[in-house]
This record gives C-alpha cells, sequence and structure tokens, in this order.
C-alpha cells in the first residue's frame, strides 16, 4: 500500500513536469499549427536560469532566493520565447513545415549553447531546505520535491484555465485555436495573440526546468529534449490545443511510467508510453480530446 | 545513341547525354580511384586523402550522404514526414553487430539478416504508421523509434551493450575489413553502398512509382480520385527509403567497426532532416550533398573548436563557436528563414544546365574532328 | 433612394485574387453604393465568396479596395475590418467552443457596443447567452453570426449566402433581419437565392468565371427571364417570393 502509494506521487511529480512542457506546446500547436521543437529548449533554459539564479542570490534567505530564482526562470522562459516566435517562427507564418524545421534548428543550436556555457554533466541543483527532505502523506514517506511540483502544476493549470476562459485574451487564444482567420475578420490581431502564446508556453516551460532541477536534484542538458519527446506524447493523447486534454493525459502518462517501470522493469514503463500513443493514434488518429 | 546520328540541326541534346555519361564516369571512376591518391587537399583534409584517417571520415561522409538521399525519397519526394527514420538506421547497425558479436555469425549471414529486417519491419511498420498522416504519422514513428532506442539504451535482454555501445567482433569479420591498413577497403564499401543508394533512387525516381510518389506529395487525394490508393504508393515509398537507410546502418557499423547508440535518437532523425534541407528537399543529389556537408562540419568543428584560434577567443565568441551543433543549427534556421530551398536552389538551374549544353557542344564539335 | 447622390462606400477597381497558385479573379470591379443592399450573384465556382474575401484580406489580392475613399488593399485583414466593415462568411464562422456571450463580445472592440440592436434583432440570443455556439441550431447559429457583425457600428457588411441550408420559415427571419440592418448600414450579400434576392437587393452584381459579367439594377435584370438565364443558368425567381 505505502509502496503504490509513493509511486502514485512521483508519478503524479512527473505527470506535472509533462504537463508544464505540453501545456505549452499544446496552445502553440492549437493557435498556430506550429509542432515547437524548441520547446524542450525553453525547459533547459528555464532550468539553467533558476540555477544560475540560486547562485547568484546568495543573500536572500531560503524561501525568498528560491521564489526569486523561479520568477526570473519564468522572465528568462518568456522573454526567449517571446524572442523566438517574434524573429523565427513569424516570418514563416503561412509555411508550417518551415517553421517546425526552424524550431528544429533552434533546437540544436539552443542546446548546445547550453551545453558550450555549462557543460554536459549534470550540476546539483539547490533546493531550499524546508523542500529537500520527505513529508508523511497517509503513513508514507513521500519527497517534498514531489509535492511541490505537482502543487505548481496544479497552480499553472488553474491559471491557465482562468486566463484561457476568464479574459478577453484567453477568449481570443481558444477562438482563434478553432478558426484563426475568422478572429482576424473580427478586427483582432490573431498575430499578436500568438506571441503571448510562446510567451505563456515559454514560462510554463521554463517553470518545468526549475522544477525538474527540484524533481531530480540535478540538471543537464539532456533533460530539455527526453522530457519533450514525452511532452509531445501527452499532447498527441490529450488533443492538439486543449489544456484539460493535457492535464488529463500527462496524468496517465506519467502514471502509467512510473508503475510499469517499478513493477515490470525499468524502462518497460517507457516503452508501455510508446505503445500507448501508437494505439492512440492508431484508434483516433486526431487524439482524444479532439472532437473531429 | 544511333538514333541522333546525321542529325546535324540539334546535337545539344545528344550532347549534353556525352557528357553526362562522361561525368559521371569520371566521377565514379575518381571516388573508386581515391585510396590510391596520396594527395593532400590542405584546408579540407589534415591528412592525404589516402591516409587511413582521412579514407575513414570519406567513408563516413559517403554513408551519411546516401542515407541523407533515403530520407529525402520519403520525406522530399512523397511528402511523409517521418521522425523515426532513425529507427532503421539503427536496426541494420544493431542487428548486424549482434549477429555477429553476439551471435558469431560472419559479416555476409549477419548484413543479409540485417537486409531481411530491413524489409519486413518498415513493411509492417509503414502499414500501420501510414494509417495516419500528418502530425500525426510524425508523432507515431517517432513513438516506435524512440521505443526502440529505449530498448537498445536499457538492454533488458544484454545484447545491446547500453548507452556504451557494441563493439563489432573483430575475430570474426572478413580480414579485408580489419585493421588500419584495410581502411582503403571500408572506404569501398561505403562507397559501393552510395553507389547503390544513388543507383536505386535514379532509377526509382524516374520509374513511373515514382512519379506517383510526388503526385502523392502534390495532392494526395488526387492519386486517391485516380482510382489508385495513394497509401500504397506511400508504403512502396516508406519501404525503399528504410530498406536502403537499414543497409546503411549496416554498412556504418562495419566502416566505425561498432554500434553506437547515438544512431537509434530522434537526434539523428532530426540531423538527417537537417542534412536533407540544408542541401535542398526533394532534388536528391541536394540531400546527398547536404549529408556530406553536414557530417564534415560536424567532425571539422570538433577540430576548429579545440583550435587555438577559438579558444583564445573572448567568451561572447568562443562559447557559441565551440559548440559545432549550435553553428550547424544556425546554419540551418539561416537556410531555413532566407535559402528554403536548400543548397540545391542557390545554384541557377539555367546555369548548370547551359555549362553542359555548351561543353556538350565542344565535345561533340571536336569528336567530328574539326 | 438616398443613397442616390452620395458617393459610393465601397468601390472594387481590377481586383486579382489567388488561391494557393491559381489565379481565381480576374480583374473584377464594382461599386457599392452608401445605405444599398447590392447582391453579388453568380453561378457556383464564379468567385463570389472569394470577391468577399479578397476585399478583406483573407486571400492575396492585388488591385484596388476603396472604403469611402480610402484604398485599403494593401493592408492586413484585421486593420481592413476596424475600419468598419463586418463579415458573416460562408460557414458562418462561429467559434463553437465559445458560448454566445463570447462569441459576440470578441467583435466588440474599443467601440460602444450596439447592444439594443442586437437584442431588438435577435430576441432569442439573450435567453441563449450561456450556451455555447456549437449547440445552437444552423438558424440560431446564422442569427448569431449576423449579430456579431452588428454588434458594433460598421460601415459595411459583407455577408455570404446567409439563407443557405436554412428552413424557408428561418430564411423569412434572416431576410427579415437583413432588411431592417440595411437602414443603419451598407451589405454587399452574396446570395443564390433569387427571390431573396429580388426582395432585398436593388443593385445587383453578376460574376461569371472570376470577372464581372453584369451590373444594373436588380430589378431589371431579374424581370428578364431570358437575360437571367443567360447569365446565371437559372430563370428569375419573382414568382416564388418569399
Amino acid at each position: 500500500m505505502n509502496a503504490v502509494l509513493v509511486l502514485t506521487i512521483t508519478g503524479l511529480g512527473l505527470s506535472a513536469l509533462y504537463f508544464l512542457v505540453a501545456a505549452g506546446l499544446s496552445l502553440i500547436f492549437g493557435l498556430e499549427d506550429v509542432l515547437n521543437f524548441a520547446h524542450g529548449a525553453f525547459l533547459s533554459v528555464g532550468a539553467y536560469a533558476a540555477w544560475w539564479a540560486s547562485q547568484h542570490l546568495f543573500r536572500f534567505a531560503d524561501p525568498a532566493r528560491f521564489t526569486l530564482a523561479l520568477v526570473f526562470a519564468l522572465v528568462v522562459g518568456a522573454v526567449v520565447a517571446g524572442l523566438v516566435e517574434l524573429l523565427v517562427v513569424r516570418p514563416l507564418y503561412g509555411h508550417a513545415l518551415q517553421q517546425v524545421l526552424v524550431t528544429v534548428g533552434l533546437a540544436l543550436a539552443l542546446s548546445a549553447l547550453i551545453q558550450g556555457g555549462w557543460g554536459a554533466d549534470a550540476r546539483a541543483f539547490w533546493v531550499p531546505r524546508a523542500l529537500a527532505g520527505t513529508g508523511t502523506v497517509l503513513g508514507a514517506r513521500v519527497a517534498l520535491s514531489s509535492l511541490l511540483t505537482v502543487a505548481v502544476a496544479l497552480a499553472v493549470l488553474a491559471a491557465l484555465e482562468l486566463f484561457l476562459h476568464r479574459t478577453r485574451y484567453g477568449a481570443v487564444i481558444r477562438a482563434g485555436v478553432e478558426n484563426r482567420e475568422m478572429v482576424a475578420a473580427l478586427g483582432i490581431d490573431v498575430r499578436r495573440a500568438f506571441t503571448v502564446v510562446f510567451c505563456l508556453g515559454g514560462m510554463a516551460a521554463a517553470l518545468g526546468g526549475a522544477l525538474t532541477g527540484v524533481y531530480y536534484g540535478s540538471i543537464d542538458p539532456s533533460q530539455g529534449p527526453s522530457l519533450l519527446i514525452f511532452a509531445f506524447i501527452v499532447v498527441v493523447i490529450g488533443g492538439l490545443g486543449s489544456i484539460a486534454g493535457s492535464a488529463l493525459a500527462s496524468l496517465v502518462v506519467g502514471l502509467l511510467q512510473q508503475f510499469v517501470n517499478y513493477y515490470a522493469a525499468p524502462g518497460v514503463g517507457d516503452l508501455a508510453v510508446m505503445l500507448l500513443l501508437a494505439l492512440v493514434l492508431l484508434v483516433r488518429p486526431w487524439g482524444l480530446g479532439r472532437g473531429t | 545513341m544511333g538514333a541522333g546520328k546525321g542529325d546535324l540541326k540539334v546535337p545539344s541534346a545528344r550532347a549534353v547525354q556525352v557528357v553526362r555519361w562522361a561525368g559521371l564516369a569520371v566521377g565514379v571512376a575518381a571516388v573508386a580511384l581515391i585510396p590510391f591518391a596520396p594527395i593532400g587537399v590542405p584546408g579540407l583534409f589534415q591528412a592525404p586523402l589516402s591516409s587511413p584517417g582521412t579514407l575513414q571520415l570519406l567513408a563516413t561522409l559517403l554513408v551519411f550522404g546516401a542515407t541523407a538521399l533515403t530520407y529525402d525519397l520519403q520525406f522530399g519526394f512523397t511528402g511523409l514526414l517521418s521522425f523515426g527514420h532513425a529507427l532503421y538506421f539503427a536496426l541494420g547497425c544493431y542487428v548486424t553487430t549482434v549477429s555477429v558479436t553476439r551471435f558469431h555469425l560472419g559479416l555476409g549471414p549477419a548484413m543479409a539478416l540485417a537486409a531481411m529486417a530491413g524489409l519486413v519491419v518498415p513493411a509492417a511498420l509503414g502499414a500501420v504508421c501510414l494509417r495516419t498522416r500528418g502530425i500525426a504519422f510524425a508523432m507515431v514513428t517517432l513513438a516506435f523509434a524512440q521505443a526502440l532506442s529505449i530498448a537498445v539504451l536499457d538492454d533488458p535482454l544484454h545484447l545491446t551493450g547500453g548507452s556504451v555501445g557494441l563493439p563489432l567482433d573483430s575475430t570474426r569479420l572478413p580480414r579485408a575489413f580489419v585493421g588500419v591498413f584495410n581502411t582503403a577497403n571500408l572506404y569501398w564499401l561505403a562507397a559501393a553502398y552510395a553507389g547503390l543508394v544513388c543507383l536505386t533512387s535514379w532509377w526509382v525516381l524516374r520509374s513511373s512509382p515514382g512519379r506517383f510518389w510526388r503526385a502523392v506529395r502534390d495532392n494526395e487525394l488526387r492519386v486517391d480520385l485516380m482510382g489508385l490508393r495513394a497509401f500504397w504508393f506511400k508504403l512502396m515509398a516508406f519501404v525503399v527509403s528504410s530498406f536502403l537507410c537499414t543497409l546503411g546502418g549496416a554498412v556504418y557499423a562495419v566502416v566505425l567497426g561498432q554500434a553506437t547508440p547515438d544512431v537509434t535518437t530522434v537526434d539523428f532523425t532530426l540531423a538527417l532532416l537537417v542534412m536533407v534541407v540544408i542541401g535542398g528537399t526533394g532534388t536528391g543529389w541536394g540531400a546527398f550533398l547536404g549529408g556530406v556537408l553536414y557530417t564534415y562540419l560536424d567532425d571539422r568543428l570538433n577540430q576548429v573548436a579545440a583550435a587555438p584560434a577559438i579558444s583564445h577567443l573572448p567568451p561572447v565568441l568562443e562559447l557559441p563557436l565551440s559548440q559545432p551543433l549550435f553553428i550547424l543549427g544556425a546554419i540551418f534556421v539561416l537556410m531555413v528563414l532566407f535559402f528554403p530551398h536548400g543548397l540545391a536552389g542557390l545554384m541557377p538551374r539555367s546555369l548548370a544546365q547551359n555549362a553542359r549544353r555548351r561543353l556538350g557542344e565542344l565535345v561533340v564539335g571536336a569528336s567530328r574532328g574539326q | 433612394m438616398r443613397g442616390e447622390a452620395a458617393p459610393p462606400r465601397l468601390q472594387v477597381r481590377d481586383l486579382r485574387v489567388w488561391l494557393g497558385e491559381s489565379e481565381i479573379l480576374h480583374g473584377v470591379g464594382f461599386s457599392v453604393a452608401a445605405g444599398s443592399i447590392t447582391a453579388l450573384i453568380g453561378r457556383n465556382g464564379a468567385g463570389k465568396t472569394t470577391t468577399l474575401r479578397g476585399i478583406i484580406g483573407l486571400a492575396r489580392r492585388r488591385g484596388q479596395v476603396v472604403l469611402d475613399g480610402e484604398d485599403v488593399s494593401t493592408q492586413p485583414t484585421h486593420l481592413v475590418v476596424r475600419r468598419g466593415v463586418g463579415y458573416v462568411p460562408e460557414d458562418r464562422g462561429i467559434f463553437s467552443r465559445l458560448t454566445v456571450e463570447e462569441n459576440l463580445r470578441l467583435a466588440v472592440r474599443g467601440r460602444e457596443p450596439q447592444l439594443r440592436l442586437v437584442d431588438e434583432l435577435f430576441p432569442d440570443l439573450r435567453r441563449l447567452r450561456h450556451l455555447r455556439a456549437g449547440t445552437l441550431s444552423g438558424g440560431q447559429q446564422q442569427m448569431l453570426a449576423l449579430a456579431r457583425a452588428l454588434v458594433i457600428r460598421n460601415r459595411l457588411l459583407l455577408v455570404d449566402e446567409p439563407t443557405k441550408g436554412l428552413a424557408p420559415r428561418v430564411v423569412a427571419e434572416v431576410v427579415e433581419v437583413l432588411e431592417k440592418t440595411a437602414t443603419a448600414t451598407t451589405l454587399l450579400l452574396v446570395e443564390q437565392n433569387l427571390p431573396v434576392v429580388s426582395r432585398l437587393a436593388r443593385e445587383v452584381v453578376v460574376l461569371a468565371e472570376g470577372r464581372v459579367s453584369y451590373t444594373g439594377p436588380a430589378a431589371d435584370l431579374l424581370s428578364d427571364p431570358v437575360r437571367t438565364r443567360a447569365l446565371l443558368g437559372v430563370a428569375g425567381g419573382r414568382e416564388t417570393a418569399p
């Protein structure tokens, strides 16, 4: 029973990381038809930004230092993603394939840059003492870092849902996912929504990067690309352009992976996820979320 | 060739043919004779062409050039964007290596086994994956490739050597492929593979299936409406391309002397995609050129990065320039933004054709005994 | 007949529009007087929808699109629209996963919304405002699409086949709404239903294969069955008016 609970919570932590990457991917694809390969790099950018900030903010006390590091990651993520959209993706608007290609190139270049700057080896990620230990949930000892990751992902989910459903910009984005042309035909500059969505996605991914450091206790340049693949799977299973779908799919993927890896053999869980994706796509080629 | 005899008015068509074949013959001869050429090409290669180090690099260039061409067959000519082409390269690489090293097969049977796998696996997976299209196709091919990559890396059956890779047991290899002094043979193997891929692609693309591939790429619906099922043409392109790619993996295992998990990853597929786009999508020769260029730059930039000229630069410049993948990625982004047709698109077609015709007229004129 | 002396609200000159690589309109020209309803008619594939899309820049275009004396042909869609153009596409362009209210709100920008007019013309929508637009019936969706174009004061409405696929009773409702609308704004209407055209439109522009084949008073054309048949391939339909 305890094992199940521990596995569930670590699995949820993984789900949370997947969701943070997948949320932005899903919105970007839903609105702009861009499969953003650079999203993994946004995650790495966030992870290294948070790490760098935590190394340079010694004079702040524990919670403030950690919070500031997260905020710094958010800002850097938003800026990098926004610049990518403005400088590289926007000029290719209307050429969906070239947009995908350009993000592939960016993913290569950005992750090479990070490797150049901080090396390919893992770096220990600083976590405040209050979060480093374990806590007791229903009698089971679970890592606080997992709980924090889940809590942050839930907060991001709530914030995104509020933004999408309670603000005018959110309505513009949801409308754009359905019919970009008609949004423009109502006199709205839909391209501005593209930049906003890239920034939001970049922020969520950067936060995911910082939390990857918290969750694993260390960061390295390969985390972004490998999380990206699972996030792709989450997005496809959850339905492109649907935040709720992504949340649900990341739950399924994270838990499946964690449990199968534990009870079968390490690696089998990853295989199970691939198989799940293949099955979903073959049964419903457009994922579970979108009803077309 | 006899048909054009006495047709004095239009020598150019025939002349072009003559020049084309002559050029091809010279090119093939040049590629074949490189191991006998102790010529240095300063700036391009550090050692003479016939030195083992350079031959090894040239062999790698040929293998990746040809593999990029196999990717172009399905991506550029048929419009199938797969994120799982690495699977087939890895299949060839690992089936060959595992058969030789773990099951003590000879190299011939091992490669035959790889070739068989290279037909069966893409036929089966292609039939499944091609039920989807577009992004879904890209994702489902990615999933299968990723599954193999995980299996290779985790190595539950203790066959693949995990993240270290698996050396090809040299005691089981024909002696011609063992040792530094036989690098020329590895080079010729790679050249033969490249020749096979070029020839097959040329032949398939000229014949009617190849024309249908392009029709499917341009307008799948129309092919379906013609009463021909686009599915079968796509599957055919997928199998032909993946089969040739599997052979490339097998050859690469021999050239490198080992199987490395690097070729199983999605990064390897992305590298192929980059090669094709840099060279020019849907041109064939552009993809080959792109593959050669990418591999060359990847190799050379690693050495350049370590060069004192770079390491003495201020960090702002030194950091990006010391990363070959950064330079390649940046080149790629710039190509996509500013030269979407790749290197092939940079070469004005009329220029090349005119040059060839001119040359042809001169040759034919000279051969008439003027 | 008050529009007679006014300058044209919309003037289209030598408009060429492309869909992908193929040129669909080969130099279309016509004008729409302020405060009138002009119908754009023609056989299927003549380029009617493409003309509307070209006017607001949803398709690649060349030529002049002059709105109250100002050429807007080089501007992107959202800027053309902001000059006071409302567009109701053939498929209605409803955001089916947004509520009725959200659909309406998206159309409101800066200016004071004409909520009273909308409530007056579409009494049903108020009741339905919290429903997802996708759950509405075809007629209700058409009403929503029209309401969305009317919720702010537009100078020109481009309406593409508003009666297509609707039951006769609903067609009559739509026609009534359009009639009322025309008292406040100018309409360019694509319509296949000739009885509707003859009831609403004062002027008609006939398109054939990407070119204008006739412009003039609607009554002149539709009262001449021979000519109507020659231009449109169907008989004029005065006798089956709704």
